[in-house]
């Protein structure tokens, strides 16, 4: 047998272990975050909400969102943080600099006025033209700074905001009225807690009214379905997995909440990096170690953050191409945690599978591919077993996707319609035909731009929710 | 057939099944939430059709349990039940629990707090809890020692539901021994024990009072905090809690045991018993707020200029103009709101500063100005 033929074969072994091997650890994350968000769910009957709105004891709120260019959906951001339920908050909207009008849409629907308001500099950012506060909603804070991004932004907003718990989410983002409630439990209920989140969904396609979502509703978007099917599997069982396995590396930046003074302790957010929220969570880990304090990251699945998703082909790839690139700038900013075992789960067990798995697995994944094709070319394997084998990995594909479509179903039920759940599951098969390898193409692209340190963040396509609600819905 | 080939088919077989029995769970049980969820409707409109007759008086309640007789599933019952048990007292309240009673719904609750897994004991605590059923109280001060935080926390706010105010100090103790709770999240539990408990409250600043380090004795008037060991309990942490709780509810001849704990007061006390003279709406008779108005803690200085309306001290006005240029923003504006509040001298300070050379001092007198401007009616 000849050189070539060899490494052939054993490269497809390799893809063979490789695959048993990330399925087998996705499976064992479905089981777990089965059994815990059972417990979840039950535990939530006994809590007592109704109570803790009313309670005059918690922590205050300052919730952060940056915002860039935000014009078409910036009033509705704020009009649904000011309506949020939770006994005392502040909203701090930091403009980043926008050139669309944004700062003219606040200064227009929200009465501002320059603010008295003062503020240290506890972690550098960018300059700070000016503060602002609203004559009609004293809770809100505009913060007007030059550009800096996404991190330099969050940074501005940490130092002007006056409250121990910070909430971090995106400008295109609506939370749910009782998700701070929720997630905030977590730091009353435990004072190890440093950082907590909850659940992203699509909110594409849902009716929205004065910044709440009213209706939901299934996007007629093929590329949103996709989409939903993806986060449902990432949350469902991806983070409450690794949550109960205690090697939570990720809250979304989206929706967040933090202590102030960790987030003061560590620096702030990286400005130098497109996976902002990673590499805090990472950082705030590390520094809780070093300086010997006990923590805990928690993910919640109730509490959920509606944000728009990539419509088209080009906002997605240019997404995942960034995540991808900003997964390899956390992994690598924080490797001493990779097998540390005084890290715990996170060290030993998430860290690795998100280096060999996560980041890696696009490489795996398209040679593998090639290298296949390349062997019933050449007669290397039989037509028949690579056949075999594909039908098993994409019936594990939709094992897993149906796994997340009925914890769904059991715990949360979202979507109103039966037919819209069936609709998931026809798009978790089908994503298995196209989507993951364009996917598994755009996230090896990322890699690639990691490598040839590519620094754009790229440019996303907004509408505004209103825009987004007055598509054609077969109610209205 | 290759063993390989026959093994992948089998592997093929067993996943398609799961797929396909996955998706008719799916179906199965939306069609049974849906069905559930239109039972239920219906149900709770009969029941509330039955209940509010029989709290009127006009069914007497072996009927109105023989009308509402036959739902074995008890969740449902807590779930009707439950928004009225918030709201109703006297009469009404033990008319509720009677028919609670008698539908079985205690029982099973009872049984399920000594028997049930860990999340329906704690739903059965809370449930016990808002019943008030005192005889549950020992099977949940048992669950106060459970190593298991939840169920430590679901009997701690049964308990505190339940108001058997004996169980207060031993509820209070678990919750800061044998959990992680913050003290927010324990001070909001014991809240629920109500106004009944302001005797305990004033007992538990008594007990941790005397266990708190005088600052007054301490090297730079400060005492280092020490992290208390396993099962101990900071002192410090639980006299915060009772004081928070007697500002909750006002307790009654509150005022002047706080008035005499804030001259030993660390910093931490001292900003409870401030915000605790806030709810109150008053201070005890001949306090001055001078001195806390220039305490070297920003956040007390905060509360004490929020406080100074409560002495109407006209003393301090120079003090609280001093407060117009302290490095915190918060100090700065109640000090300024304050002033606003002292009317004629007090305005006539804001706008002096405001039209000033200090800019700090000018612009926040500048902003709480323009918000008493805003606030004038048009």
């Amino acid at each position: 047998m000849s050189t070539w033929v060899t490494v052939v074969i054993f490269y497809n072994i390799f893809v063979l272990f490789y695959f048993l091997g990330i399925n087998g650890f996705y499976l064992l994350l479905v089981l777990i975050s089965y059994r815990d968000l059972r417990f979840v769910r039950s535990a939530e009957r006994a809590a007592d909400r109704f109570q803790t709105f009313r309670s005059e004891f918690y922590k205050p709120l300052s919730i952060i969102i940056p915002a860039y260019n935000e014009k078409s959906t910036i009033a509705d951001t704020v009009y649904s943080a000011l309506s949020l339920r939770y006994p005392e908050f502040e909203v701090i909207i930091v403009n980043d600099g926008s050139f669309d009008g944004t700062m003219e849409v606040l200064r227009e629907r929200f009465n501002l006025e320059v603010s008295a308001r003062n503020y240290g500099l506890e972690i550098p950012c960018r300059h700070i033209r000016g503060t602002y506060s609203s004559t009609d909603y004293p809770n809100l804070v505009v913060v007007d700074k030059v550009n800096g991004g996404k991190s330099d932004a969050l940074n501005a907003g940490i130092n002007v905001s006056q409250f121990p718990l910070i909430c971090n989410i995106d400008s295109d983002s609506l939370i749910d009225a009782d998700s701070l409630l929720k997630v905030v439990d977590l730091f009353a209920r435990d004072w190890r807690t440093v950082a907590a989140g909850g659940t992203i969904r699509a909110a594409n396609g849902c009716r929205i009214e004065d910044g709440k979502v009213t209706e939901i509703n299934l996007s007629p978007k093929f590329w949103v379905r996709f989409q939903i099917v993806e986060y449902l599997r990432a949350f469902l069982f991806g983070r409450a997995g690794w949550s109960s396995l205690g090697g939570l590396m990720i809250l979304s930046g989206a929706f967040s909440i933090f202590r102030r003074r960790v987030m003061v302790e560590v620096g702030g957010y990286r400005v130098d990096t497109v996976g902002e929220d990673m590499e805090m969570v990472l950082r705030v880990q590390r520094v809780m170690k070093k300086i010997n304090r006990e923590y805990r990251v928690v993910f919640l699945p109730d509490p959920v953050c509606w944000t728009q998703v990539p419509e088209s082909y080009r906002g997605l790839q240019t997404q995942r191409r960034r995540w991808q690139r900003g997964l390899a700038e956390s992994l690598f900013g924080n490797f001493e945690i990779f097998l540390n075992p005084q890290y715990g789960s996170t060290g030993m067990i998430s860290y690795p599978f998100f280096l060999f798995y996560e980041l890696l697995g696009p490489v795996i994944e398209i040679t593998g591919y090639l290298v296949f094709i390349f062997s019933i070319l050449t007669g290397i394997l039989n037509p028949p077993f690579v056949i075999l084998f594909f039908a098993v990995a994409i019936l594990l594909g939709i094992l897993l996707s149906t796994s997340a479509l009925l914890m769904e179903e059991i715990y949360y039920r979202r979507y109103p319609r039966l037919q819209d759940v069936l609709i998931l599951f026809f798009y978790a098969i089908m994503e298995n035909f196209f989507y993951r390898q364009l996917h598994a193409w755009w996230r090896f692209r990322g890699l690639l731009d990691f490598f040839f340190k590519k620094r754009a963040w790229g440019t996303l396509d907004r509408r505004s929710f209103t825009e987004a609600t007055t598509e054609k819905h077969p109610a209205s | 057939m290759d063993p390989y080939l026959s093994n992948l088919l089998i592997v093929i077989f067993i996943l398609v099944t799961l797929i396909l029995i996955m998706v008719g769970a799916i179906v199965l049980i939306r069609l049974r939430s849906a069905r559930n969820r239109r039972i239920y409707r219906q149900k709770a409109r009969e029941w509330e059709d039955i209940f509010l007759d029989y709290l009127h008086g006009g069914l007497g309640l072996e009927e109105a349990c023989r009308r509402m007789a036959g739902e074995k599933r008890y969740y449902w019952l807590w779930i009707f039940f439950a928004p009225y048990l918030e709201v109703l007292t006297g009469v009404d309240f033990e008319k509720t629990k009677a028919l609670c009673r008698e539908l079985g719904m205690i029982g099973y609750y009872r049984r399920k707090l000594h028997r049930g897994r860990t999340p329906a004991r704690a739903l059965a605590a809370r449930v016990l809890g808002s019943l008030q059923c005192r005889d549950s109280v020992p099977g949940m001060l048992e669950m106060l020692r459970s190593k298991n935080p939840l169920i430590v926390q679901a009997a701690a706010q049964g308990l505190a539901k339940s108001g058997d105010t004996k169980s207060f100090f031993p509820a209070a103790r678990a919750l800061l021994s044998h959990t992680y709770f913050t003290y927010e999240g324990i001070t909001e539990i014991l809240s629920s024990y109500g106004k009944e408990a302001c005797p305990l409250f004033k007992e538990g600043i008594v007990a941790g009072a005397k266990r708190l380090p005088d600052p007054r004795r301490a090297p730079g008037g400060r005492v280092p905090k020490k992290k208390p060991r396993r099962g101990e309990v900071d002192p410090s942490v639980v006299t915060s809690i009772m004081i928070d709780l007697l500002g909750y509810f006002r307790c009654p001849g509150s005022l002047s045991p706080l008035g005499r704990l804030l001259e030993r007061a660390d910093d931490e006390i001292t900003v409870h018993i401030l915000k605790a003279f806030l709810r109150f709406g008053e201070v005890p008779p001949g306090f001055d707020i001078k001195p806390y108005l220039r305490h070297r803690y920003w956040v007390a200085r905060s509360f004490s200029a929020k406080a100074w309306k409560l002495t109407g001290d006209r003393q301090a006005l120079p003090l609280l103009e001093e407060l117009l240029t302290d490095r915190n923003w918060w100090v700065r504006f109640h000090a300024a709101e304050a002033l606003r509040s002292a009317g004629g001298p007090g305005l006539t300070i804001l706008e002096d500063q405001a039209a000033g050379t200090d800019q700090t001092a000018a612009a926040i007198s500048s902003y709480v100005l323009s918000r008493s401007e805003v606030s004038q009616p048009s």
